[in-house]
């Protein structure tokens, strides 16, 4: 027996995986530590001293330490906690409910450049753990691991060549990945290992308006021309080259920008189409694929529409939105624009609407319970018209 | 600590972590997480007292061991139950050696942390006895009751294993 336990210790304690950063988190860590731990130390060394075990040299089975960032990083406590900044919009303190935060926000300006041209340039700001609130950078693209811990950042000019991947606790940057072709977006895998990043050949949004008051628009050809799936850990960047999606066909995409996005279990990417269906899945490799079985997605997006349980569905925009069971049945109706994300099995992330819900750019995010009796307030409301301000919603725990 | 001695440590470290993240993931029942925060906590206090102690590496380990069950002990006292989440476990055919030991480790999980930790120290450290008491600081009769319960314990949890575990005690 003492060899099948012994054989199973080993090669259980083989799948351990090692942070390369322990050294410094120890030595970071020991500014904070308390006395009476200090006292414990001291007592347990003298105790220590007449031990001598032997040092355990084969460890060529655990994956080695890398000059990469050891992923994926999870919150060490857990957060369900309602949290939120009525008073504005976007927040200025943190919004989160149950396993869902709203981790980072961009606000995007139109300007007028020569020849008939105008862009759309957004602002990012990333939410800072160290006081929650949300803090303004200069990266032209954001997006937060599950468990904010690791954010991701592009660095360059409206596209870049550069993708950071940032602590969110020191605001450190860990390590910076160098991509020969420049990226317009970035996103993590469910899992945290991983990011895509989608290249493109020229900043994507722009187009030109002409006529009086510059009501017609040629949105110029997509500009894509690859991603990279980024593996975290070791800082490897594969390029796979993908051309945009016609906007001619069924399903196409008439958008110059189109960000691809992963599945929820992380195995497919999905390129967006503006045509139903709302995605194409590929490969890893870019190869086309069937979509899953079922309609699991939130429209245009890569959030589940299927309550953690998985009993209930949230429904398609209102108002009023409907939350149904599986089988179809409606189980509840909000007073609400769109429904965003799961907060838990009982709630969601909703698009909520003022007075009568009669502008759905004037709208803020509000917290609402399935059957629809129960709504927070999460942020100001806002005409999105005006300064439109777009949040990323991230798995909080 | 000076710069000498801080360039001591992370040598130290980067030598050693992959066998200090081995034992975390055991003490632990294989948390991940929970094996990082053993031994960022160990680690810590070593940098602390890195000038004065001999056998680093033993220091590290002792207070893994005792961390574990003092963290076990306090969430008794809070009225939590400790339990990582143990493995999908095979279904009914489980002759085959690989299965016997997945078969283990579900039930290795399902120990509590102190149980967990004296099998590591007998079965993966090899101590003796009376080493394991000196490291948890209790008597060699507590270790042997003990390892007795733990695999007892793992026979409940795992009946196929029953005929096997015999040999262990």
């Amino acid at each position: 027996m003492s060899r099948l336990l012994r054989d199973t210790l080993e090669e259980w304690a083989s799948e351990a995986r090692v942070p390369h950063d322990l050294a410094d988190r120890a030595l970071r860590r020991r500014a904070w530590l308390p006395i009476g731990a200090t006292v414990l130390a001291v007592g347990l060394a003298v105790a220590v001293a007449v031990f001598a075990f032997g040092l355990r040299g084969d460890n060529t089975t655990v994956r080695p330490a890398t000059d990469g960032v050891s992923v994926p990083v999870r919150p060490t406590v857990t957060s369900t906690d309602v949290r939120g900044d009525e008073e504005n919009a976007p927040p200025r303190k943190l919004v989160a409910a149950g396993n869902v935060a709203l981790s980072a926000y961009s606000v995007t300006k139109t300007e007028k450049l020569e020849g008939n041209w105008v862009r759309d340039q957004r602002v990012w700001s990333l939410y800072d753990p160290r006081d929650d609130t949300y803090e303004q950078t200069p990266w032209v693209w954001v997006d937060v691991a599950p468990g904010l811990q690791l954010a991701a950042v592009v660095e360059g000019d409206l596209i870049g060549k550069k993708v950071g991947i940032l602590d969110m606790n020191t605001r450190q940057i860990k390590t910076w990945i160098g991509l020969e072709h420049a990226v317009g977006s970035v996103v993590w895998s469910p899992d945290g290992t991983k990011v895509l990043a989608t290249a493109y050949s020229e900043y994507p949004d722009r187009w030109q308006v002409w006529g009086k008051d510059a009501r017609t628009m040629t949105m110029p050809e997509s500009t894509r021309i690859g991603y990279y799936i980024i593996d975290v850990a070791t800082g490897e960047a594969a390029y796979h080259e993908l051309g945009p999606m016609s906007g001619d066909g069924s399903p196409g995409n008439s958008n110059a920008r189109q960000d691809l996005g992963w599945s929820l279990d992380g195995s497919l990417l999905w390129q967006p189409s503006n045509i139903k269906p709302d995605k194409v899945f590929l490969d890893l490799d870019g190869r086309q694929r069937a979509a899953p079985v079922g309609d699991q997605y939130v429209y245009y997006t890569g959030r589940s529409r299927v309550s953690p349980d998985g009993k209930l569905v949230l429904g398609r925009d209102g108002p009023p939105t409907s939350i149904t069971d599986r089988s179809g049945a409606v189980v509840g109706k909000q007073s609400a624009l769109q429904l965003l994300a799961w907060a838990d099995n009982d709630n969601a992330l909703a698009l909520g609407c003022t007075g009568k819900c009669g502008n759905g750019f004037d709208s803020g995010l509000v917290l609402v319970s399935v059957d629809g009796s129960r709504v927070t307030q999460l942020t100001g409301s806002h005409d999105r018209n005006n300064d439109r301000w777009d949040w990323v919603l991230t798995p909080r725990n | 600590m000076d710069a000498a001695d801080e360039q001591g440590f992370r040598e130290f470290v980067s030598a050693r972590s992959p066998a200090l993240m081995r034992l975390g993931f055991l003490l632990t029942g294989g948390d991940q997480h929970g094996a990082e925060d053993l031994v960022q906590t160990a680690l810590t206090k070593l940098a602390a007292k890195w000038q004065r102690v001999e056998a680093p590496e033993a220091y590290a380990r002792q207070i893994m061991y005792r961390q574990q069950v003092s963290w076990w002990r306090a969430a008794v006292r809070r009225g939590e139950v400790v339990q990582a989440a143990p493995p999908d476990l095979p279904g009914a055919d489980r002759t085959h050696q690989s299965e016997l030991r997945m078969v283990l480790r579900g039930a290795l999980a399902k120990l509590t942390p102190k149980q967990r930790t004296v099998v590591v120290l007998r079965y993966f450290e090899d101590l003796p006895d009376h080493q394991v008491a000196r490291v948890l600081g209790c008597s060699v009769g507590t270790v042997r009751s003990t390892t007795h319960r733990s695999l007892a314990r793992l026979r409940l949890i795992a009946p196929e294993l029953a005929m096997e575990l015999e040999a262990a005690t």
